[in-house]
């Protein structure tokens, strides 16, 4: 402790020992601060806000620079939902002390939830209009505020406390206690909530209590009949009947009035119901059945639509395949007559143009312009093409490359049919491949055709020779 | 036996953030130590005052 006057330190002694001041009454009245802020310490301790709050108010009263008073009442403000009355509390000690204060901390951590202080802000708002709407007499708005504002901060104390008396107002005092009950869980000390528990305990007991002396005197009077002068009755207490023919009677008839009440009240009203649900079962079903129909029909008819879709797709494909088909003819076509014309390339270059050209295509679709140009070329490059097949031909079956052979020389008797040699070599080439089937065809066309050629007797032994094996 | 109205007039509106700074400057800060020092300043005075009306005197 230091001398207010000269800030030197103090003794024991009632006066300064650096200026002599008298320091008698301002050691006291620290003392007493003292002595408040622990009390309103302990009670903090115990939760009892509102007599901490008052004690700690008490010793600021005495010492407003006791920062930690201060702080202490600021975070009692906080905890009891009066975060701006925290907030005040908290500044100020911060301007007592700037530094080393925990105040600061307490500023900060409130600050830095932004979205906190902000709901916080809001319930009072919202309390405040609450208490605007019970002076106004709107006392059933003042409940829905009430409700908004502790659904949004519990542990806002005097808001529980005035939404009881808002409830005892109404007489519904088991809501009222429930809000004094949870009131009092955050500040145990609170007076004006206790004297409403009391309230609530007189205006429910009585009820009970003359129950209860009733039944008492019942019992009384049930039990003692109290004669003439000085004689008193005690009537014994009532015990059980003793079972008998009636009390099986009772018990029967109870019975079948039961069975008769189940009969006629109960099974009716049961199969009802079963009946209800039944055709409720039945009326969804038929409806889920009534949408499967619908979605049914209505994929069927997409399916035909899509078949039908399908099918005009294939038409015009196969019109496009054929279109391609004449396309392609006549190129082919074209080009062949252009190697024709052209010096520079040879007929055989002619003659695989118009082999390319499918011969479906030349038999059944052609045109009689197409079919006029597709056999002049034919018959322009027919001797010559032929001469030049039969020649690389016989070369090739001298080579004894008899799968060429057969192939030009069958090229060759298909432009010079007169040519009995390229049918013999043909017939021999298709011989040594083991085609005895094509050799025979061959041997016997020659034979058939050609029976004055020198190579007719050849083509009978090769025939006799496959004929025996 | 509690009237509603009554108990309703001990219920004050909760202060709001908005009004955090005239609740600090609105403030009575004057504690027991203020008046104390008041007391002895006044105090001080007067015996001042008594001690220059001693000399005059003399």
């Amino acid at each position: 402790m230091e001398c207010y006057n000269c800030g030197c330190p103090l003794s024991e002694l009632d006066y300064c020992t650096n200026c002599g001041a008298d320091v008698k009454r301002y050691k006291k009245i620290i003392y007493t601060s003292n002595r408040l802020y622990n009390e309103g310490l302990e009670r903090a301790g115990v939760r009892d806000m509102s007599g901490a709050i008052r004690a700690l108010r008490e010793c600021l009263k005495c010492n407003k620079s006791h920062v930690d008073a201060r702080n202490l009442l600021g975070l009692i403000y906080y905890e009891t939902g009066e975060a701006v009355a925290a907030f005040v509390e908290w500044v100020v000690s911060m301007n007592i002390r700037p530094e080393k204060n925990v105040a600061d901390e307490y500023i900060n951590m409130v600050q830095a939830d932004r979205g906190r202080l902000d709901t916080i802000n809001a319930t009072l708002k919202k309390y405040n209009l609450a208490l605007n709407y019970c002076h106004q007499g709107s006392n059933d708005l003042a409940v829905i505020q009430l409700k908004k504002v502790l659904s949004l901060n519990p542990k806002f104390a005097k808001a529980h406390r005035l939404l009881a008396l808002l409830y005892m107002e109404r007489a519904d005092w088991d809501r009222a206690r429930k809000e004094l009950d949870r009131c009092l869980r955050i500040d145990v000390g609170d007076v004006d909530a206790m004297r409403y528990l009391q309230e609530i305990r007189i205006q429910t007991q009585p009820a009970d209590e003359k129950q209860g002396r009733k039944k008492r005197k019942r019992e009384e009077t049930a039990q003692v009949y109290r004669g003439s002068g000085n004689d008193m009755i005690i009537q014994p207490v009532p015990t059980k009947e003793p079972l008998g023919l009636h009390v099986f009677l009772q018990i029967g008839f109870g019975l079948l009035l039961g069975a008769l009440v189940t009969y006629f009240l109960l099974m009716p009203a049961r199969e009802a119901a079963v009946r209800g649900e039944e055709s409720e079962k039945q009326k969804s079903v038929s409806e889920e059945i009534d949408v499967k129909n619908v979605e049914i029909t209505d994929l069927n008819a997409r399916i035909k639509e899509l078949e039908e879709n399908l099918q005009q797709k294939d038409e015009q494909l196969g019109e496009y395949g054929s279109e391609g088909t004449t396309a392609q003819a006549n190129d082919h076509l074209e080009a062949a007559a252009y190697a024709y014309l052209d010096p520079g390339q040879d007929v055989l270059t002619v003659e695989q143009f118009l082999g390319m050209i499918p011969k479906e295509y030349v038999d059944e679709k052609a045109s009689t312009e197409f079919l006029d140009l597709y056999k002049f070329l034919n018959g322009a490059i027919g001797d010559s093409v032929a001469s030049d097949y039969y020649d690389s031909g016989l070369e090739a079956y001298r080579q004894q490359d008899m799968k060429l052979a057969a192939e030009h020389l069958a090229k060759a008797w298909q432009y010079d049919s007169s040519n009995s040699d390229a049918l013999y070599f043909l017939g021999m080439a298709y011989f040594y491949q083991g085609d005895n089937a094509a050799a025979t065809e061959c041997f016997e066309k020659l034979i058939s055709t050609f029976p004055d050629s020198p190579q007719v007797d050849k083509a009978k032994l090769h025939l006799e020779e496959m004929q025996n094996q | 036996m509690i009237t509603f109205e009554e108990e309703l007039k001990k219920f004050h509106r909760s202060l709001e953030l908005e009004e955090t700074e005239s609740t600090i400057y609105s403030q009575d800060n004057t504690d027991m130590m203020d008046l104390f020092m008041d007391i002895a300043a006044e105090k001080d005075q007067e015996a001042m005052s008594d001690q220059g009306a001693a000399n005059g005197m003399l």
